[in-house]
This record gives C-alpha cells, structure tokens and sequence, in this order.
C-alpha cells in the first residue's frame, strides 16, 4: 500500500533536486539543451517516484556510466572540446543531475546542496545584474533551507517546511549586514590571480551585432534590457546629440555590412594617427557597459580619449583586447563637435568600395545627383532633399527585403528603420564617389536620478560621409525621414517605451513607467556599488574612513585585521548574549530594583531576603511603598512561585522601571 | 599523536558524577563537522574563482553563505550551552544484555534547544538525539553492552549536538560514572534440589501457577504474593486462599554451590543465578550457598537483590 504524501512533505523531500534545477537555470544560455533537458527530467523522475510514496530513482551504475558516457559526449560535441571553463560548468551540472540517480539521503543531500552553491556562483559569471543578484539570494536562502532539513536527525520528527524556511531566514537576515562589511573589507587585487582564457566563441547577446543585413534583419529589437548607463560628469548635452558611437562597418559583401574582421589598425606606411580637429566643450562621462559577448565599447561620438583597457582604431571604433562578459565601467572624455581628418587613403578607398553589381536603381539615381551637383555639400543637400521629401516612412515592421534591399526600400516598400536608411545613405554616397561608412551604436536615453539608462531599444544605426573640408561627417538619414525619433526619446515620455515590454502588466502603464524608474536606479546603484566595488574603489572609500593605501601590503593587513575584528565582535556579542542567558531575569530585575533602593540611601543587607528588605523599604519610603511593595510581590512570584503568570516578568520590569525614588539624605526630617 | 593526548586531557578535565551539570561555555567545544570542511573548501573556491573573474555579485554571496555558516556555529554553540544534564542511575541487568543509561536533560531559561544528541566519548557510534521545545526534561537512552558479570563502568558521555546546519558540532565530554552491578546470566538447566519437573527447560518468566510442587491451600495472610493467590478459589469461597508449595512449610529450599559439581565455577553461577529468579518468580523461600558465603532462606525483592549480588560479586568475575 502507498501513501500519497502531502504536496509540503513531497516538496520537502524534492528540495534536493529542486535546488539543483534552480542554480543550473542561470547557465541555461549556453548549455547544451540536453543537459537542461536531462535535469527535468530527472526532477520529474523524482517527483513522481516520491509522489507514490515511494524512494528516489535508483539507477544502475552501469546506466550511469552510459548517461556519463553520453553527457560527455554532448559536451565535447557542443562545444568542441571538453576542457575549458563554460564545458567544465556545463559537465559539472550534468555530473549533478546524474548524482540524483544514486542518492543517499543524508551525504548526497549535504553534498549536493553546498556543490549548488558552487554552481550559482558560476551562474554570476554570465548575469550580475540585479535581477540575478536577487535570485541568487533567494537560491541561496533555498541552500540554507535544505541544509536544515539535511542536518536533522533522522531519528527525530522531520521539520516542517514552514519551520527550515523561518530559521534559514533567521541565519541569513542577519548574515545580511556581516556580508556586507566583509564584501567591503576583503582585500581586492588589481588583476586577475591567473590569466584567464577565452571560453571559446561565446553567444552574443541581444542588441547589436557585427553585421548588418537590412533587407533579411527585418525586426528592430524592442528589448528593454539595458546596453549601459552613463554618467555625466559635464553637463549633458542635448538630447538630439546623443550618438553612441559603436562600431563602424566598413564592408559591404552582397547585401550584408561586415564589421567583425574590419578593426582598422594603421596598416605598414601609413601613419596611423586619427587627426581631429577639436572645437568646443569637452564632455566628460562615465559609461558602465553590460556585458554583451563582443569585445566593442561605447562612447558619446567623438571620442577623444581612449578608456585604459581599450584601444581605438583609426575609424574611431573602441575596442577591448577580449570579449567583454561583465559589466565594464570606464570613463570617455568626448568632444561633440571633434572633426575627424584620419584621411589615409588606404581608409578613403575602402569607403569607396562597393559590390560588382546589385541595386542598379540607386547606382543610376547616385550618377544622376554626380551630374545635377558641383560640389559634395551639394550632392548631400541633394540627397537630404530626397529622403525629406521622398514620401519614405519609418517603420519598425518593414517587409523584407531580400534581394537589392536598397533598390527596394528607395524605390518599392520606401519603408523602414534607422538600418535600412543608414545603409542606402552609405551605399548612395559610395556610388556617388563620395567615402562613406556605416556607424552602428545607440541614439538617446533615458535620464534617471543622477544618470541616463540607453537601452536596446535605443540601438541605432548612421552614416559617415567623408567631406575634404570637413572630414567624416555624421549623417543620418532616419532624421530626414523621421525627425520625431528624436522627440520620441526626448521627454521620455509615451513613444519609445510604449515598445517596452511592461514589468507588471496588470499595473497602469504610468505606474510600470514609474517601476521601470525605480528598478533601473536600483540595477544602477547594484551596477556602481557592487559589481564595479574593484581594488580602486576600495582604495577610495578606506582612504575617506582614514585607512592609507600607500603599501599594498600593509593595506591589505589592515583590511584583514578589520574582518577580524568583525568576527572578534561577533563573538562577543554571542558570548554576551550566553552570560545573558545563563542569568534569571527575575534575578537580573530584581538586582535593578537593589540597585535602586541603594541609589536612594537604602542597601540591602547581605543576609536580607525579599520580604524583610520590603518593609524596611516600604518604612523608609511610605509615598512609594504601595509601588515597592508591588514590585517586591511581582519578584518573589517570578521568582519563587510554582506557576508564575506569563506576563509576571514584563510587569515586574515596568514596576521597577516606573520607581522614582527621592535619596533619603535629601529629605528634611519632619 | 596529539589529538588521543588532547582528546584525554580534554576528557580528564570533564565533571565527574551523576551531575547535574550545567553545561556551560567554558566546558563547550565547538568545531567544524566534515561537511563543514566541505563547505569550507566550496566557498574557498567560490571566493578564489570570483576575485580572479572579478564577479562581485559571487563575492557577496560567498561571504554571505560565509557568514551564514559563521553565524549557525553561534547558533550551534548556543544550541548546547546552557542544557542541564543529569545521569540517571541504569538499572542493573543480567550479563549479555545492554544496560540502558539515560540522561536527563533539561534548560530553564530563555530558548529552546533542538537536536541534542548523546553518544559514547569513545566506544561505538551510537547516538540518541532529543527535542527540547519546552522546560520539561528529555531522556536520551544509551546502551552499553555487557558480557561478565559484575561491576561495569560506562566510558564519559558526549553530549553534542549538529543544529541548525550539520556543518559545525558543539559538544561537551561527561564522565557519570555509572557503576553498575552485572547479574549472571541466568542458565535454565538442572539444578540438583529442585527435582521439579517444571523447573528444567523452563524460561524464569515461564512459570506460572501450578507449576512447582504444590501443597495445597491456606488462607490468605498479608504478605503473601498477589501471585500465590488461588483466583478460582476465591470465586468459590468469601476469602482469598493462598497456594502453597514445597520449601516454604519448614522444608527449606536451598539453592547449592556444592551440589553443581559437574561444572566451571562460572556456568554454576549461572545456573544459581536463575534458579534464584525462578524462585523469587514462585514466590518460594529459599536460601543461597555459596563457598564462604551463606544467605539464609527468606523471601521477597530484597532477599532476591542479595541472592544476585552475592553472584554477581563471587570472586573470578570481571573487574571489581
């Protein structure tokens, strides 16, 4: 006969598997969906053999010896090879869920429950945004949960899941404010301790991509996650000139703008340098990028200095020396108004180059603007006139354009987003002899509290024309064709974030607006004073609290002598509370009220009991004495009485602390 | 090696005797159990990984489970301090059989504590673990195998305990210093005087009445054993009659050393042994010879405790 166990007592005895589940879910980006696939099923598994009362799935170890086979396989094969770290988490998962098919209840529950610690941290590498921050806590409360249920006694009646949830969440509430000192105070290292290698090609994640293809890419992202937050150390400037310069995409195979290979360093014989031409307010500004998989920064077009870890190329492109897979806060110095004159001519020919054949329309309509022009500020008043006035719309959902997307977005659909104009302008201008080039970045952002949030939905895309006398000239045709994009962002209001997803639907879309805000400032705070706390900020703040960091060394021994010092304190709040124990409360009130009666002129006789020193007391005091003679009562009763009313001790600690005794030598005899 | 060394000194400075002892932070010990060592060496490796990877957010949750785990050693340590313990006497048993010592464990102030747990300092794995929600004392049972008669000494107690998180232990060592008297083991075979054909293959607790040579009955006088009463007798008659048997009616009964002659010393105890809880069963009179020591015919628990002891304590037997 089984026994269908009640849904608390199942839940309590799947909190193993549970809990692995829930650490593996921040690596499910990039696992091989087998191994996911796997760990449900083997929940599954688990809840129902549980479910019929019965034990855990028990698995042959020669089947398990197959499934090891086989998850080794799967990794290898999807990863292309075995070692490294992105396939050793992922086999480290799988070795987890296979550990669930031969489980001992007390020693794999205990284990597996701290190798999930493990695991979720590893989960940090990928997202440490708030959102996962906070799941990691919640897991992390789950961990301490289950070790309570692991450690009992299994001679002993099992705590209800009510119970272990409650007492995790009294060890961890105050774990809170230790673990905050000890992130503060542990010594942080300037550099990683071992050289870390590329995992391999890694998944980009949303946003913008190293190529462009307008025609098939027919579906701008509208996702609300943010591409990165800045802060300005200037005064900002207009909304309108906004440009986060990105990328640059030099090459145009078919119908398909390359980027990737394209990082412009000075090829032999040439100078190298940028040359710019600087005029105007230099605009200072700090950028802390979200990790996106791709080895590109950000920053307001132009940038004149180069952030330290990156390097710039000759087109003005920043880029890292390796994929970028946490959030990066560096701090850009632009100049809006920089010209930039880097004219090499191996750079201008490759602004020239263009396919063999394709879009023949818009090579004819480029020779006709060549003919009907003098000059190239001509040719490009030409063109702003015809995209202005071309009866050309903007459109997040244009139809795809698979083949000759210039020709047919000039000619047939004259719909589309700020991809296709900006890749018809630069294919036009190349056509029309002109150097031109395709700059991927973001356009706009919201500002919230001390900073501005630019989302993915802000992604944009622009042109650069080269000009003799003024250099590479940003142009960009989406303001032609829809100068309100650029109002839609300004107030932040209606516009660009109607496109956005709303956190909690059923909420007011004002209310969801004011959420967005709120959680944005919140991910801000988590982005400056968590993930970007390096060995540089630490230095800073112990300097503000009088800390020296002169000597690395001597500075790491002090932050470890104030850890200890943490734990020192710990412990003696803990031995405190011990010898508080260990004392009768009764006891301890009564030596309070002692203490009293002796302030005012009245000690107590050493050999004196209760009784007797109430009298003397209630004599020496008659105005008190019915007060006295209450407080007396309440402690022999807390004290001596066989069954002391419950709340004997509260009233006996009020009658003591309601006293007001006058000193005895005070008073005139009567 | 010096954990033995440590381990006995540390035991040497435990409380001796029945207690009760409170146990206090100064007799406390706290260390990290094995799976304490794990989750040591696991958020060790989480910390190292995080500073090389610079991923703050694993940062903060090592040292939140860090903590965490610091916290439940408090947690462990308090768990424990404060508990009163008493060693309760075990009562005496026949050799072979386990004695069962209990302690009493209570606290009066404050908390509740969860999860005690008694063991043996250093002899075998048990452990018994108990509850203490409420003021009201706890019994942990514990045995302790006997195979001789006489006195046995129970080795120190430990009292620990692994809440809340079975990664770090809190004990105290006691040494109660049970003494406790070993019967011998009661042998059922022939034993010469008792030429009773129940007695022989007999289990002591197999008797009932009608078995032994019965006399015939006479009324009831107090002092008589509720279990000599003759209860189909008393539905007939209006008073109790009591059944009577051979060894009380001036023919004594005597339980003999000297006439087991085919035996070892040991096995003639034995064989003593039951026959005095065979006797004390029926309700019989009977005496105890023993070399040099003779208990004269009586009746009755106490007679029957010296009849045992006198066994038990018979020279050739285990420690005194």
């Amino acid at each position: 006969m089984t026994r269908m166990p009640a849904p608390a007592l199942l839940l309590r005895s799947l909190a193993t598997p549970l809990l692995v589940l829930l650490a593996t879910l921040p690596h499910v980006t990039y696992l091989p969906p087998l191994i996911p696939a796997f760990g449900v099923l083997t929940f599954l598994t688990w809840a129902l053999a549980l479910g019929r009362g019965g034990t855990p799935p028990h698995m042959h170890t020669w089947g398990r010896l197959l499934l090891l086979a086989l998850g080794l396989g799967t990794v290898g094969q999807h990863f292309g090879q075995i070692a490294g770290r992105d396939p050793g988490i992922a086999f480290f998962t799988f070795l987890m869920f296979l550990k669930l098919w031969e489980y001992r209840p007390h020693r794999d529950g205990m284990l597996l429950t701290l190798l999930t610690a493990f695991q979720l941290v590893t989960g940090f590498i990928h997202h440490q945004d708030l959102s996962w921050a906070l799941y990691g806590l919640l897991v992390g409360w789950l961990q301490l949960l289950s070790l309570f249920l692991h450690a009992r006694p299994a001679s002993l009646p099992p705590l209800s899941l009510e119970d272990a949830a409650v007492s995790a969440l009294r060890l961890l509430l105050p774990a809170l404010p230790m673990t905050v000192l000890m992130f503060t105070l542990f010594p942080r290292l300037s550099g990683p301790l071992w050289l870390l290698p590329d995992s391999g090609p890694m998944q980009a994640r949303t946003g913008l991509s190293d190529t462009l293809d307008p025609g098939r890419f027919n579906h701008l992202t509208q996702s609300g996650e943010v591409a990165f937050r800045v802060i300005f150390d200037d005064p900002a400037p207009p909304f309108q000139e906004l440009y986060w310069r990105g990328l640059v995409l030099w090459e145009l195979n078919g119908e398909t703008w390359q980027g990737a290979d394209t990082f412009i360093t000075a090829p032999p014989g040439t100078s190298g340098e940028v040359r710019l031409r600087l005029s105007g307010p230099t605009v200072r500004h700090q950028i802390t990028l979200e990790p996106h998989g791709r080895s590109w920064l950000f920053a307001l077009d132009r940038p004149v200095e180069v952030p330290v870890p990156a390097r710039m190329g000759q087109d003005m492109q920043l880029r890292l020396e390796h994929t970028l897979l946490q959030p990066l806060r560096y701090p850009p110095v632009s100049v809006l108004a920089a010209q930039d004159h880097t004219a090499d001519p191996f750079l201008l020919a490759k602004g020239l180059a263009l396919p063999e054949s394709g879009n023949p329309r818009a090579r004819a309509l480029a020779a006709q603007w060549v003919a009907a022009s003098a000059t190239p500020r001509e040719l490009m008043d030409t063109a702003r006139k015809h995209f202005i006035h071309g009866g050309f719309a903007y459109t997040l959902d244009p139809p795809p354009m698979p083949k000759d997307s210039v020709d047919a977005l000039l000619f047939t659909h004259r719909a589309g987003f700020c991809s296709h104009y900006a890749a018809a302008m630069t294919f036009l201008m190349r056509a029309a002899g002109l150097p031109a080039r395709l700059v991927l970045g973001y356009m706009g952002g919201r500002a919230n509290g001390d900073h501005m949030t630019v989302l993915q939905a802000d992604a944009h895309a622009w042109s650069e024309v080269w000009l003799p006398d003024a250099g590479w000239m940003r142009v960009d045709p989406t303001l032609w064709v829809a100068p309100e994009r650029v109002r839609l962002g300004a107030g932040a209001v209606a516009g660009a974030e109607e496109r956005l997803t709303p956190l909690l639907p059923v909420l007011p879309e004002s209310w969801n607006r004011r959420l967005w805000q709120l959680w944005d400032r919140a991910d801000q705070r988590w982005n400056q004073w968590v993930v970007g706390y390096d060995h540089r900020r630490q230095r800073g703040l112990m300097a503000s609290l009088g800390l020296s960091d002169a000597d690395p060394e001597r500075f790491a021994l002090q932050l470890g002598a104030a850890m200890a010092l943490v734990i020192a304190l710990m412990g003696a709040l803990h031995l405190w509370r011990l010898t508080r124990d260990s004392t009768d409360p009764a006891q301890r009130l009564y030596g309070r009220l002692c203490a009293r009666l002796t302030r005012a002129g009245l000690p107590r006789a050493p050999h004196e009991g209760p009784q007797d020193y109430a009298r003397r007391a209630s004599a020496a005091f008659p105005r008190q004495a019915a007060a006295l003679d209450a407080a007396f009562e309440l402690y022999i009763a807390a004290r001596y009485a066989a069954n002391p009313a419950a709340d004997t001790l509260s009233r006996l600690g009020r009658a003591v602390a309601r006293l007001h005794l006058k000193p005895l030598g005070d008073r005139r005899l009567p | 090696m010096i954990r033995p060394r440590l381990t006995r000194w540390l035991q040497g400075r435990a409380p001796r005797g029945p207690g009760p002892w409170t146990l206090t932070h100064q007799r406390v010990y706290i260390l990290p159990t094995r799976w304490g060592g794990v989750a040591v060496a696991i958020l060790g490796a989480m910390l190292v990984g995080s500073i090389n990877y610079q991923i703050n957010p694993g940062v903060a949750l090592t040292f939140l489970l860090a903590s965490a785990l610091f916290l439940s050693l408090l947690h462990t340590h308090r768990n424990l301090t404060g508990i009163q313990v008493r060693a309760l006497p075990p009562p005496s048993v026949f050799a072979g059989q386990p004695l069962r010592c209990a302690l009493a464990l209570s606290w009066q102030r404050r908390h509740p504590h969860h999860a005690i747990g008694a063991s043996w300092a250093d002899w075998g794995d048990q452990e018994a673990f108990a509850d203490l929600p409420t003021a009201d004392p706890a019994i942990l049972h514990l045995e302790w195998p006997t195979r001789t008669r006489g006195w046995v000494h129970p080795g120190a107690v430990r009292v620990f305990t692994r809440h809340p998180l079975g990664l770090t232990i809190a004990w105290s060592w006691l040494r109660p210093e049970w003494r406790v008297l070993v019967f011998p083991r009661p042998d059922p075979g022939p034993l010469p005087g008792m030429e009773d054909p129940a007695w022989a293959g007999q289990g002591s607790t197999a008797q009932r009445e009608g078995a032994g040579d019965f006399q015939g009955l006479r009324p009831y006088q107090p002092g008589d054993s509720t279990r000599r009463i003759h209860w189909k007798a008393l539905a007939r008659e209006d008073r109790p009659q009591t059944k009577r048997f051979h060894g009380e009616n001036g023919g004594e009964l005597w339980l003999d050393w000297h006439t087991l002659t085919a035996l070892e010393p040991e096995q003639r105890l034995e064989r003593l042994c039951h026959g005095v809880l065979w006797c004390h069963h029926q309700g019989l009179r009977f005496g105890l010879r023993l070399p040099g020591q003779i208990l004269e015919p009586n009746q009755g628990p106490a007679h029957r405790l010296a009849c045992l002891t006198a066994l038990a304590l018979y020279p050739g037997g285990s420690a005194a």
